[in-house]
């Protein structure tokens, strides 16, 4: 199988334009989208998960065009997509959720469907909540769901939407466990405004802002962009992009060196601040 | 526990070949001695053993099946059809006991307004059922929906007729209230149409507002066409029904055409 393949990708609703001449392609392994409210991750992977069909651009996914009925069909079955708002019946367990999409995927046979949903239930540790109605559930409990939906049937193509928003430090280690584990190593884009996420299992990290493509490659060289434009003091300073006091009581400033300031190493963080930054689309 | 399941107890009992009474005082043995117990496990063969567990756990998890997809399935309904078809909003009793109250009205109506009240219901209701099980808070998955291999327009399809046949269903007891109670099913035809008009307009609208539209030009289509008649029903018999056969024809034609617009969300998506 061949992996994912964007170009020129193009997305407007109204008057705002959510993708404009995104370039992207990946293989098996983890991608982390980062970027700011709005920047246009949620519609990237919407074009991704063929539920959103771009206004320009074309794009290859595992060996398929989407813009063709049966080829996308075939897209189809080898995708996990866990939306970032999926949308549940209430009424539902959480077995009969599972169960629900599971049955939406084809997987037909009763019992190896059923398989199929206790393992993911048990590789999201919701084994024990599998009879509890949906609308019991907290919101951290709702994400693993939706994570689960998504693990079904080892898809080829994994796309998360935030999948750690809402999750506890705990689960949070455990969804990094987990992703980086799967057995099958599926191409996974995953998006997060959380750049400890992108740290810890991404081995490859991409930048969006404003519907483009702001940065491509591993989180290291992410963190290189800023190296010698990250500083502290312990004055205030009008001119930096961005400053902020720190624990310790220093100032932190990226963009250009205030004056009678220290050069720092900088981390991820600053990386991303100072692109999301200049690019207009910090939030 | 001063005694034990003997060797040949317990084969018998594995080959269930023991009387009532003494395998029912084995359970019981069974449920309070571990080392009875273990000499069990080792007697049964473990892919056996390893099958029955399965069963049981697959009926402990088997999500409990509604009345509905049971009676499916003794019509030869495969299960995850049923499944399919139980879900959508309007089989939901409160959706269904509404529409036998308006039915019930619109036949108690129609005896002093004419059949006609009837007839004009039934597909008003089908069509705000329609609209109901396409409208994201009656179908809240619609993103998984979309990006599934099912594909959006085989729920749509499986979603509507079960409309038609819930309506249908409620419709028996108050079509026995009416005068003309041949008259009774004429509405089929007509809400089979309505229903294909508001799923082609909600391709280039929302779903609420396709059957808003299909509401209103089928009330004034009807209103229209039994004024400017001097026999009553003219919308509904003879030539009217070969009309709304055309129409079906066509707007089924026209929904192959338009089948791709089906697999992207109703609703204008958020970035």
């Amino acid at each position: 199988m061949s992996g994912i393949r964007l170009t020129g990708v193009s997305k407007r609703y109204g008057r705002v334009q959510a993708l404009d001449g995104i370039d992207l392609s990946a293989e098996r392994g983890i991608t982390g989208l980062l970027g700011p409210n709005g920047a246009g991750k949620t519609t990237l992977l919407r074009v991704l998960a063929t539920v959103q069909a771009p206004d320009a651009g074309s794009v290859e996914l595992l060996g398929h065009d989407p813009a063709d009925a049966e080829q996308r069909r075939s897209i189809r079955r080898r995708l996990g997509y866990m939306p970032q708002e999926p949308g549940f019946y209430d009424n539902f367990t959480v077995f009969e959720f599972v169960d629900y999409i599971a049955i939406l995927k084809q997987l037909t046979d009763r019992r190896k469907r059923h398989d199929e949903v206790r393992e993911v239930l048990g590789l999201v540790e919701l084994t024990a909540e599998a009879r509890r109605k949906v609308r019991d559930l907290s919101g951290g409990m709702r994400r693993r769901l939706a994570l689960a939906q998504a693990l079904l049937d080892r898809p080829d193509l994994l796309l998360l939407d935030e999948p750690t928003s809402g999750l506890d430090p705990a689960q949070r280690l455990r969804f990094r466990e987990l992703v980086s584990q799967l057995p099958n190593r599926p191409v996974v884009l995953l998006s997060t405004h959380q750049t400890e996420d992108i740290a810890a299992v991404c081995e490859r990290v991409v930048v969006i802002a404003a519907g483009r493509v702001q940065f491509d490659g591993a989180p290291d060289a992410l963190r290189q962009v800023a190296v010698g434009r990250v500083w502290i003091s312990d004055r205030p300073n009008a001119q930096t992009l961005l400053s902020w006091r720190s624990g310790d009581g220093t100032l932190r400033h990226v963009g250009e060196p205030p004056s009678g300031a220290d050069l720092v190493e900088p981390t991820i963080d600053d990386a991303y601040l100072l692109l999301s930054g200049s690019s207009g689309g910090a939030s | 526990m001063s005694w034990h399941i003997t060797h040949e107890i317990m084969t018998e009992y594995r080959d269930g070949r023991l009387g009532a009474v003494t395998a029912d005082s084995t359970d019981a043995h069974l449920i309070e001695c571990p080392d009875c117990r273990t000499l069990a496990t080792r007697a049964v063969d473990p892919l056996r053993r390893e099958r029955i567990w399965d069963e049981i756990v697959d009926e402990v998890d088997q999500p409990a099946a509604r009345w509905l997809e049971k009676g499916l399935g003794r019509l030869g309904v495969t299960a995850h059809v049923g499944r399919l078809v139980a879900l959508a909003a309007v089989v939901r009793s409160s959706w269904l006991a509404t529409a036998a109250a308006v039915l019930a009205l619109a036949a108690f109506a129609s005896h002093s307004l004419g059949t006609i009240t009837f007839l004009v219901v039934a597909p008003l209701l089908v069509v705000i059922g329609v609209a109901m099980s396409l409208s994201p808070s009656g179908a809240p998955l619609e993103e998984l929906e979309v990006s599934s291999p099912t594909g959006r327009l085989r729920l749509v399809v499986v979603r509507s007729s079960t409309v038609i046949v819930a309506v249908a269903a409620t419709a028996v007891g108050p079509a026995l209230m009416l005068d003309e109670i041949h008259a009774a099913a004429l509405w089929l035809l007509p809400a089979v149409a309505c229903t294909l008009l508001t799923l082609f307009l909600s391709t280039v609208s929302k779903p609420v507002t396709a059957a808003a539209v299909v509401s209103v030009l089928w009330v004034a289509a009807v209103t229209a066409l039994e004024m400017s008649a001097s026999t009553p029903l003219v919308s509904f018999q003879g030539p009217a029904q070969m009309v709304f056969s055309v129409l079906v024809c066509g707007l089924l034609a026209a929904m192959t055409l338009r089948r791709d617009r089906f697999d992207q969300p109703a609703r204008k998506a958020a970035r």
